[in-house]
């Protein structure tokens, strides 16, 4: 928060130059503040949905290098802290997602109809989960910004 | 001399500009007015007004800022750009010089072209009633025009391909363009975005392959970009994005323009222009395929520059986290579906060209 308030208020006094900075600033200023107060809440939506994701694919999973990609990742996420950081939940989040891309494209690489048909299915699970709550924090965060 | 201030947004004085442009020129001009435009969001742009020789003349300054361009393509490219197209009938300001290593402005990469008399916006263009309507349609009538003499070029024989690697043939076109954008957005994304991965392994499955021929494709364009003089398009200008491909992803990129007149009007008007359909899958793939390409510029260049060269402006923030985590939102709810089924969500509320069959 103070960060983002450092990088805001030096912008301000270039606002007369025009409406769209000083919009810009405040949006941004706005999303902030909402973020310390939710991002939590929201980055364990998503840690949830990830973990889902990797552990349902992973015996439908051909590739051996994706099987262990998943375990580590999921070994090292571990059972989630009941007090764990916004920081170290950020990079489980981003750990878990960086497998998650290997197991989405592996996914839609498979020529067995039925296998990709319940990858597929497993993934959709996660992305309507992960939109739908991408969505609602944005547009709860700072209305609607109109860029 | 030059303030931290002026250093690191890359603001620069007119006097500065006075003595570099006199230097350039080998004689002592005077600046009247040097005014930077906005947004500016991907290269800073200055407009000139000058005596030179007790004549009035104008320049346009295009520099990369301090923490380099919101954009993947270099400088260098842009004005090879501006360079080439200056000897063919599409028109642009004419390019005057392009230097990197300097004196002036810190060394960072410019070129110069003469400013070209009209404006990036048109007065009157939103005003309600027959007065607007018929604005619209020289506006549009005239963007169409400029566009299509673009994809029309004979991009090998005016030397494109001397610095854009084209496309191995028409039929690939967007398919060239899908790996060459996905292998930048792997590169340069801020954070993994799996909802992003899993929009492009969908859009692979479905990229059309029915383009009728390479094209000069400009990139961003339309009003806002473009020189408009008396409702008529007079010069092409920002090149920042330009490639070889297929040239309906410009349809797609006009940022609202081509929407003024409404999407068959505008459709048929291209179509006439060019002499070829555009089928609706590939017009649909272009206004999906655009979105993604914005979230990889907003996200992978001007976020970047944010986090990690030193890019000051919060619009990098508010653009590259929360304008592409909203695209990205919309661009989920597109998979699975056939590509005009999924334009059309993307589009729902508003006048979408994949609407025309009804």
């Amino acid at each position: 928060m103070d960060t983002i308030e450092k990088l805001v208020l030096p912008e301000l006094p270039r606002a007369s130059w025009s409406s769209g900075y000083l919009h810009s600033a405040l949006v941004i200023l706005a999303l902030a503040k909402d973020q310390v107060s939710g991002a939590k809440e929201r980055l364990l939506v998503e840690y949830e949905g990830l973990s889902d994701l990797l552990r349902e694919s992973r015996d439908l999973i051909a590739s051996n290098e994706i099987k262990i990609a998943i375990d580590d990742a999921l070994h090292q996420s571990g059972r989630l802290p009941p007090m764990i950081a916004d920081a170290k939940l950020q990079d489980l989040c981003e750990d878990l997602s960086v497998v998650a891309n290997h197991v989405i494209e592996h996914s839609y690489s498979i020529r067995d109809g039925e296998t990709k048909r319940k990858l597929l299915a497993l993934i959709a699970a996660y992305r309507a989960t992960a939109a739908a709550q991408m969505s609602n924090a944005l547009s709860n965060a700072a209305g609607r910004p109109i860029f | 001399m030059t303030s931290d201030f002026d250093r690191v947004t890359g603001h620069l004085r007119q006097d500065e500009i006075q003595a570099y442009l006199s230097e350039k020129l080998g004689e002592p001009i005077e600046v009247l007015s040097a005014k930077q435009t906005y947004p500016g969001f991907s290269r800073q742009t200055w407009l000139i007004q000058t005596i030179v020789g007790g004549s009035a003349c104008g320049f346009a300054l295009r520099l990369d800022p301090p923490w380099g361009a919101s954009v993947p393509y270099s400088l260098e490219h842009e004005w090879r750009v501006y360079e080439t197209l200056w000897k063919t009938p599409v028109p642009v300001a004419e390019p005057l010089w392009y230097e990197v290593g300097q004196t002036f402005a810190d060394g960072r990469a410019l070129m110069v072209r003469r400013l070209v008399e009209g404006s990036s916006t048109v007065a009157g263009l939103n005003e309600v009633g027959p007065a607007g309507d018929a604005r619209r349609r020289r506006v549009v009538q005239s963007h169409i025009e400029a566009l299509a003499t673009l994809h029309s070029l004979d991009w090998r024989g005016a030397g494109f391909d001397d610095f854009i690697s084209p496309p191995p043939s028409a039929a690939d076109a967007l398919r060239f363009e899908f790996d060459t954008w996905r292998a930048l957005w792997r590169d340069r994304r801020s954070e993994a975005f799996p909802l992003v991965t899993e929009f492009l392994c969908w859009l692979e499955e479905c990229i059309p392959s029915d383009t009728p021929f390479v094209s000069v494709v400009k990139g961003n364009n339309g009003v806002g970009e473009e020189i408009f003089k008396d409702e008529r398009l007079v010069a092409m200008s920002d090149f920042e994005l330009t490639s070889l491909g297929d040239g309906v992803l410009d349809l797609a990129f006009s940022q609202g323009t081509l929407e003024l007149l409404g999407p068959k009007e505008t459709l048929q008007l291209y179509e006439q222009a060019m002499g070829v359909r555009v089928s609706p899958e590939r017009l649909a793939f272009a206004n999906l395929w655009i979105r993604f390409k914005a979230i990889a510029n907003i996200n992978g260049y001007a976020l970047w520059g944010m986090q990690h060269n030193g890019d000051f402006r919060t619009t990098c923030a508010a653009l590259g986290i929360v304008s592409a985590k909203m695209s990205i939102a919309m661009l989920a709810g597109c998979i699975g579906k056939s590509l005009i089924d999924a334009d059309r969500i993307l589009h729902r509320g508003h006048s979408g060209y994949t609407d025309l069959d009804g």
